[in-house]
């Protein structure tokens, strides 16, 4: 037999941000996730300013196929457009479909599982069924059905990805929200007489949040590969605005042509995937004790 | 065990039920019902008096619960509709769509555990070493690298290489052909397997780094056990239980995740099903497809707690 081990409450002291940057900076995963994400945005802001190199959807028959140069650093596409361009507006496009879905997402699922995991009872019984049955579905064919009852477009694809993602949140929040109900601090400001949203805010939600915070980041390149697989098949996105899915699935027949029509978007998706990745098992080391001496 | 079983199997079944009801539910929400799909644009032109009574024929002047629970019995006297592009029952195409998607499936699984564990073990019995950054770099880039980019570029130096397109229509089955059969489903499996294998290494890697810094390993390497057999016979061995694990979620997983894969490689399985319904608005082949996708999830991964409860007792006894 097991002796049953309470298990320690991933209470997050009290640090400052400067304290928090410091020990980002000497995690190296970290480090690397945080200046990819951080170019990323940087060329999402610019996308969104509208300073690429030129006009994403600019069309220019006598510069077809044009190898990587000086002039189009990534080349241009089958009717001419710059490949840079398109890739800047498609890292745009991936990122607001991603931050909105998770925000959604985030916020929906974490408020369903604190509440589920605070009061019990009925409500946690029909969350905990809710999630379940969402769980049950691979998440793509999930995402897959809903874009096509709601039919196509960015908008539909956020809802989809939402949807998808927010019973991972649920699950995320619940469980530690468990083991500080029953802290002797929550206890007490419930004998206090503090009124439930009160404890849930101000009390229990500060501790529980390294977690979720951690949990942002994994499900933002989730969100992503979503994002572009949707893309890819026609489901999210539409043409002509640039999607990196799409300019992938359509560079296959391509590839004979121009290979960097396919090398230049499936990098910006790879580089986001594993950006966001490195940033979460950073944040995972900072944020988390319980976890940080794991090789 | 039997108390653990019985909640288990309940748990199930409840959602089970969930998802009939919410793939049930989906297809409702959409417009058109049974006439619109029958009849096309012409159903605008039927009188009232025609449409009340195609209504009562389809049934759709039963309350919702009617039809739902009219729904789910015929779905599990194994009636799913009949497809109206090619005129063929669904049950059929799905009967033939699902060994191709679960051969994919265990072939993938198949490389990805055995690459997986092996390059775990290589990145584990090092760590920090150049081998563990190798391995830990193939881990992290399995992951991000999203499948279809993987299968696209596949698609790609084939094409170019050997003039190659994969084609649904020349795809054969692996009674006719076993040859030919599994070189179809060779670069699918691959493209598949190598993301199974990130996440199955990072598993090993972390459950076997656990397990050798326990003592009784320190008692083998003392007592003279060979290297070798220390790694796999005592550390490998007692590090299984979490590997097993992560394996049988992943392949839950592929029934779904294999969607894409199967489309680029134009194999005739359940993804290519979905995708094809969704693009021909044929909704008893997507509605079917999708319950019987999900419910093949639930069991698997249902499938997988019992072996986990059953290797090791402290879950089913919390």
């Amino acid at each position: 037999m097991t002796v049953d081990v309470v298990e320690a409450p991933q209470l997050m002291q009290r640090t400052s941000v400067w304290d928090l940057v410091r020990r980002m900076w000497r995690s190296p995963s970290g480090v690397v996730g945080l200046l990819i994400v951080g170019s990323l945005v940087l060329i999402s802001v610019l996308a969104l300013l509208g300073l690429t190199p030129r006009p994403p959807i600019q069309a220019d028959s006598t510069s077809r196929f044009l190898p990587p140069g000086s002039d189009h650093w990534f080349g241009t596409d089958q009717f001419g457009r710059d490949v840079m361009s398109r890739v800047m507006q498609g890292v745009l496009v991936s990122m607001r479909v991603a931050i909105v879905a998770v925000a959604i997402s985030a916020f929906v699922g974490s408020l369903a599982g604190i509440t589920a995991g605070f009061f019990g009872g009925w409500a946690d019984r029909v969350i905990g069924r809710i999630t379940d049955t969402l769980f049950a579905f691979p998440a793509i064919l999930l995402a897959l059905t809903i874009v096509a009852v709601l039919g196509r477009g960015w908008v539909n694809t956020v809802i989809a990805i939402a949807i998808v993602y927010t019973p991972i949140f649920v699950r995320v929040a619940r469980g530690p929200v468990l083991s500080v109900r029953e802290l002797d601090y929550v206890k007490s400001g419930r004998v206090l007489g503090y009124s439930s949203p009160r404890l849930l805010f101000r009390h229990v939600l500060p501790n529980v949040s390294a977690p979720i915070i951690v949990q942002i980041a994994l499900a933002l390149s989730w969100a992503i590969l979503t994002e572009s697989s949707l893309s890819f098949l026609g489901l999210g996105t539409q043409p002509p605005e640039p999607s990196l899915g799409l300019m992938v699935s359509e560079a296959r027949t391509l590839f004979a042509r121009g290979w960097w029509l396919m090398v230049a978007p499936a990098s910006a998706i790879v580089l986001a995937v594993v950006g966001l990745n490195l940033l979460g098992d950073g944040l995972r080391d900072i944020l988390d004790p319980t976890d940080s001496h794991r090789g | 065990m039997k108390r653990y079983l019985l909640r288990r199997s309940v748990g199930a079944l409840l959602t089970l039920l969930g998802v009939a009801l919410l793939v049930f539910l989906l297809l409702r929400v959409l417009p058109g019902d049974e006439i619109t799909a029958r009849y096309g644009i012409e159903s605008g032109a039927l009188t009232p008096d025609q449409r009340a009574a195609l209504e009562r024929y389809y049934g759709l002047d039963d309350p919702l619960v009617a039809q739902f629970f009219t729904w789910l019995g015929s779905v599990l006297s194994g009636n799913f509709g009949v497809s109206a592009t090619s005129g063929r029952p669904v049950s059929h195409l799905i009967a033939n769509a699902l060994p191709v998607t679960i051969e994919l499936a265990v072939l993938s699984t198949l490389i990805g555990s055995v690459l997986g564990v092996a390059i775990g073990v290589m990145a584990a019995s090092r760590p920090h070493g150049l081998r563990d950054t190798a391995g830990q770099s193939f881990g992290l880039l399995g992951l991000g690298v999203p499948n279809f980019v993987l299968a696209s570029a596949i698609i790609a130096v084939l094409s170019v290489r050997f003039g190659y397109f994969p084609s649904a229509a020349q795809y054969v089955d692996l009674w006719d052909d076993p040859v030919v059969n599994l070189q179809q489903h060779l670069y699918p499996a691959i493209t598949l397997g190598v993301s199974l294998a990130a996440t199955t290494m990072r598993t090993t890697r972390s459950a076997y780094l656990e397990v050798s810094s326990q003592d009784f390993v320190r008692t083998a390497q003392g007592k003279g056990v060979p290297p070798r057999r220390v790694r796999w016979r005592h550390i490998l061995h007692n590090s299984s239980i979490p590997i097993v694990t992560i394996v049988g979620i992943q392949f839950g997983y592929l029934l779904g995740g294999t969607i894409i894969v199967e489309e680029i490689f134009a194999l005739p399985g359940m993804g290519r099903l979905v995708l094809t319904g969704l693009a021909q608005r044929e909704f008893a082949v997507v509605q079917s497809s999708v319950l019987v996708v999900a419910a093949m999830f639930v069991m698997v991964n249902f499938a997988v707690d019992l072996i986990y409860a059953r290797l090791d007792p402290r879950v089913r006894l919390s």
